[in-house]
């Protein structure tokens, strides 16, 4: 007698948390992986450095973009310009005259996602002298694979540093990246098509486990239970389609 | 598996999914590593609990509808 072969499969919830979690980790660690790690001191890191610095990002003040809520719009598909402007500033009871020279060699921008930098730019001036003002200029082209996979509000880290890493200013703002059609990058399409997909599972539960339920138990054998081409007396099984109706 | 159980495990994958969207479509911001955790595990946690709390009703419900009607 031929056994019916029964194949365990996963449930299709594993499934959903698989793809969710792979989803995350797409996002976090493929953009991690091409990017140098990069360390942020998002403090004044000498003592005693002052440094008033301003950036603007396609000519709007990044200070005016403190928060989520207050995020420059911005598609991740384009290149963006950035002007860093500083200029020292004279230290407590010293004379107006009598700036503090600075070695700004580094600007740099890195947009952020859980703490982890998904794309870094950085200017380098190799031939920078001390001074007391400067300006540096920046086009960022983000990386193509963030317009395909990513969309929504990211945090950018703009920052001014000496030549031995020290950062002397720096200042974080937000941008709201657009994907294509709201929904176009990968990542919140495949997360719409998740939540959809568990919103149906969730309201069809109780049927399933209702379903389920009512099942006649499996005989050990592998036999059908219809062998004996009755049911047992007291079952609860609904009738089959076309079997039992008037 | 009951109907609870089943809602709770949609209802963990929803709030995972919920805090990932909400970060999509620009409500959350999930920049730095600690609120983003945060907010993930909040996440979970309130779907865990919804999730299983409509299964379970939802369980009930379909159960009580089987049953045959007395009277």
């Amino acid at each position: 007698m031929d056994r019916p072969i029964r194949v365990r499969r996963l449930p299709s919830r594993a499934w959903g948390a698989g793809i969710a979690v792979a989803c995350l980790l797409l996002t976090v660690l493929v953009p991690v992986a091409s990017a140098a790690p990069v360390r942020l001191e998002l403090s004044v890191a000498e003592s005693g450095s002052h440094i008033n610095g301003e950036v603007t990002w396609e000519g709007r003040n990044t200070a005016n973009a403190p928060s989520p809520s207050s995020a420059f719009g911005a598609s991740l598909s384009g290149s963006f310009d950035l002007v860093y402007t500083w200029d020292s500033v004279a230290s407590v009871g010293a004379s107006a005259n009598t700036l503090p020279l600075y070695t700004i060699s580094d600007a740099r921008l890195v947009m952020l996602y859980f703490g982890a930098s998904l794309s870094t730019r950085d200017i380098i001036e190799s031939n920078a002298l001390p001074a007391t003002s400067g300006r540096i200029f920046m086009n960022w082209t983000p990386p193509s694979i963030l317009h395909d996979l990513v969309a929504g509000t990211f945090e950018l880290s703009a920052s001014l540093l000496a030549p031995n890493g020290t950062t002397y200013w720096s200042e974080n703002f937000y941008i709201d990246a657009t994907a294509p059609y709201t929904v176009g990058a990968v990542i919140p399409a495949l997360l719409l098509l998740i939540a959809v997909y568990e919103v149906y599972a969730l309201a069809t539960s109780g049927r399933q486990a209702l379903t389920k339920l009512q099942k006649p138990p499996a005989s050990t054998d592998g036999k059908e239970s219809t062998d004996s081409g009755a049911e047992p007396e007291g079952s609860t099984s609904p009738p089959k389609d076309g079997e039992g109706g008037p | 598996m009951s109907a609870g159980t089943s809602g709770a495990g949609c209802g963990l994958i929803l709030g995972l999914v919920g805090v990932l969207l909400a970060q999509q479509f620009g409500l959350l911001s999930l920049s730095t590593l600690i609120p983003a955790i945060e907010y993930l595990v909040i996440g979970v946690v309130v779907g865990l609990v919804l999730g299983g709390l409509v299964g379970w009703g939802l369980g009930r419900r379909a159960l009580a509808g089987s049953l045959p009607r007395s009277g």
